[in-house]
């Protein structure tokens, strides 16, 4: 049985006007969805999430008639350099210069269909999510970051989702050339339930390259939030990435680095806050494949209420990786009697000379520091809101983008 | 208002055991309370089921705070009415900073208001500067990392900056070399006035050199088995305490019978 009621025409027809790769990777998807099997996740079912009941081609059709309304309303959105809604580019910042492109993915597809292609298919379809993503693939961003560039401002995109029932696949594509530095912003958001987001991120980073990559994702319970992200560093290239959840519904997140040039090095801090009956599975893993190269995961999460948040973190240091040095931890805090978290640290060494490590904690609220807080005047609700805050300092302080900081703050102190 | 506690008969047990064995003490705004004991006697339990530590379990007795039933509150709410605990062994709290940490208990006793910024942090820090404590503090996690004599000096910080009405200071002395003691005793008098009743517990009389008590009481079996002034502290220095065991009778003057 399939996972959608398919009608491959309806598909083709919506998508005829695109190059011949991308629809030929939506006909292989599309035919295939039936073979793949969801991902295997390591403590979280998934098998009993619906995936089913949404509609994967509604966006194009979606109303925008009333479009200027919408954005009166949220006139902030548009402070981003790069607004989607529903998989529909509303504005974007085109004064980069020097000839950075920040674009439509699927405008990109068509209008730099040879440079897209090389990196659009080293997204490998292993699973029935991917094939999904592949197939219904309808929006995302496209940067391009070409030689020696280095944008001062960091870039911020917005994808915002609304309606009922729908889903969204957005293709997050980041290509920065060598020597280049760039500070990417990227936000997924919707204030409505029912929406299924299922996005692929790829991140190529040349040698020499910097970047620093910003994600947030807030969705509200009875949502499926999925995110598949790969990183590729080339040699000497640096990545900082600082991811935060906040969705409450069921999530996925997978986060792969490949260390796949020598002096490679990644900074992954992940940060996630789960309420109501919310469901998560968080995994970064870096693989060290290269000589000399660096990487650090710190992820911290927070359950409350009856979620369940599972934070599992591999690091993968591959045979031929001398001197590399690789170190994990992770840590999570149960704010509330029912909530439940788990750690599952993954170390795979295959090389001899080389530094790893890694530690792990599950936890309560420590009701000595509660009594403590208290015993100064706090109110229950404020001294555990000061210990949540002072659990997710570590990682929260590494965040450099300052509205991105309050967004969070806001976000949390409203699901407390 | 001169603030009164008024503890009467008070008894409290932890699990199965019980440790005050019904304690009466009256004090005033105005007023220093020594209470001093072997080890062992409960004092420190006194201290910890006035503020209403979790682990204690009052089993019978009222306490008053200016004629309102202490008891009956939750933690927070003592010390929005006024009672401070300065602990032995206070929390460590990371990813907070002292400073932060302060404000929101100032800002608890305002109604959600926090101060100004500008004037908490000029009387924050001419508070620190009195108590010799260093200005990194201000920043630094609560009391992560804190030496035994920067947390009892911060202990003191936050009694000041709060201005309870009744201040309970539990072994303040212990862990403290000499100057840091005369520090925390010079802050201790500085704030004494009609607004603010002390409670001190200690081992050793070595305080009450710089912190002269109007009172003091000898804890043992649980509770206050004698009273005197300032003259009874100097008695206890110089004789211990097994005088008062042969007067009174007791042998065994430590507490924690199952009951």
């Amino acid at each position: 049985m399939g996972l959608v009621d398919l009608d491959f025409k309806k598909v083709l027809e919506r998508y005829h006007d695109e190059p011949s790769w991308l629809s030929n990777s939506r006909l292989f998807s599309l035919e295939n969805l039936s073979k793949f099997e969801l991902p295997k996740l390591e403590k979280t079912t998934i098998a009993t999430w619906n995936f089913k009941d949404f509609d994967f081609l509604s966006n194009k059709n979606f109303s925008f008639h009333k479009e200027q309304d919408f954005l009166n309303n949220k006139s902030d959105l548009l402070k981003n350099d790069f607004l989607q809604v529903n998989g529909r580019t509303i504005s974007k910042n085109s004064t980069f210069g020097k000839g950075v492109i920040l674009e439509d993915f699927l405008v990109s597809c068509s209008n730099y269909s040879e440079l897209v292609k090389e990196y659009f298919e080293q997204f490998a379809i292993t699973n029935k999510l991917a094939a999904l993503h592949s197939s219904f693939l309808n929006g995302g961003v496209f940067l391009y970051v070409p030689k020696n560039v280095e944008i001062k401002e960091p870039v911020s995109v917005l994808f915002f989702f609304k309606g009922q029932k729908v889903a969204f696949s957005p293709r997050i594509l980041i290509v920065v050339e060598e020597n280049s530095k760039v500070d990417f912003v990227c936000k997924f958001y919707s204030e409505e339930e029912n929406l299924f987001n299922n996005g692929v991120v790829q991140l190529f980073l040349k040698e020499n390259a910097r970047a620093t990559f910003t994600s947030l994702n807030m969705f509200p319970k009875n949502t499926i939030d999925v995110i598949s992200s790969c990183s590729y560093l080339s040699n000497k290239s640096e990545l900082d990435f600082y991811l935060t959840n906040l969705s409450q519904g069921q999530v996925i997140f997978k986060n792969e680095v490949y260390l796949t040039g020598d002096y490679s090095k990644a900074n992954i801090d992940a940060l996630t806050f789960g309420t109501f009956q919310h469901e998560g599975n968080f995994t970064t893993a870096v693989y060290h494949e290269k000589r000399n190269t660096k990487s650090n995961i710190n992820a911290r999460a927070v359950v409350k209420e009856e979620a369940r948040t599972v934070l599992n973190s591999i690091t993968h240091i591959k045979k031929g990786a001398k001197q590399s040095d690789g170190k994990q931890k992770s840590k999570v805090l149960m704010v509330s009697k029912q909530a439940r978290g788990d750690a599952n640290p993954i170390l795979l060494i295959d090389e001899n000379d080389v530094i790893a490590g890694h530690a792990a904690s599950v936890g309560k609220l420590d009701p000595m520091q509660l009594f403590y807080l208290m015993s100064r005047g706090l109110t229950q609700r404020v001294a555990e809101k000061l210990l949540i805050f002072g659990f997710i300092q570590e990682v929260f302080s590494k965040i450099k983008i300052e509205g991105i900081k309050s967004n969070i703050l806001d976000y949390i102190d409203k699901l407390i | 208002m001169v603030p009164k506690l008024k503890i009467k008969n008070l008894c409290v047990k932890v699990e199965d055991r019980q440790i005050l064995t019904g304690v009466n003490l009256e004090v005033n705004g105005g007023e220093i309370h020594a209470i001093m004991g072997p080890n062992g006697t409960g004092k420190s339990t006194l201290a910890a089921a006035l503020m209403g530590h979790p682990n204690y379990e009052v089993i019978s007795g009222n306490v008053l705070l200016d004629d309102e039933e202490l008891l009956e509150m939750s933690v927070d709410e003592r010390s929005r009415a006024g009672l401070f605990l300065a602990m032995q062994y206070p929390s460590e709290v990371s990813g907070v900073t002292n400073s932060d940490f302060i404000r929101s208990a100032i800002a608890a006793r305002q109604q959600g208001q926090a101060p100004s910024l500008f004037s908490f942090i000029s009387t924050l820090e001419n508070t620190m500067e009195l108590l010799n404590i260093d200005k990194s503090f201000a920043h630094r996690y609560l009391n992560e990392g804190f030496s035994g004599g920067e947390k009892k000096r911060n202990e003191i910080l936050q009694m000041m900056m709060l201005k309870p009405k009744i201040a309970i200071l539990d072994e303040i002395d212990s862990g403290l070399d000499i100057d840091a003691l005369k520090i925390v005793a010079k802050s201790v008098n500085q704030m004494y006035s009609k607004e603010i009743g002390f409670i001190i517990i200690t081992h050793y009389q070595r305080l009450l050199n710089y912190i002269k008590p109007h009172f003091v009481h000898v804890f043992m079996q649980g509770k206050i088995v004698k009273s005197g002034d300032y003259r009874l502290a100097l008695k206890l220095e110089e004789k211990g305490y097994d005088w008062i065991k042969k007067e009174l009778g007791i042998e065994d003057e430590t507490v924690g019978q199952k009951v």
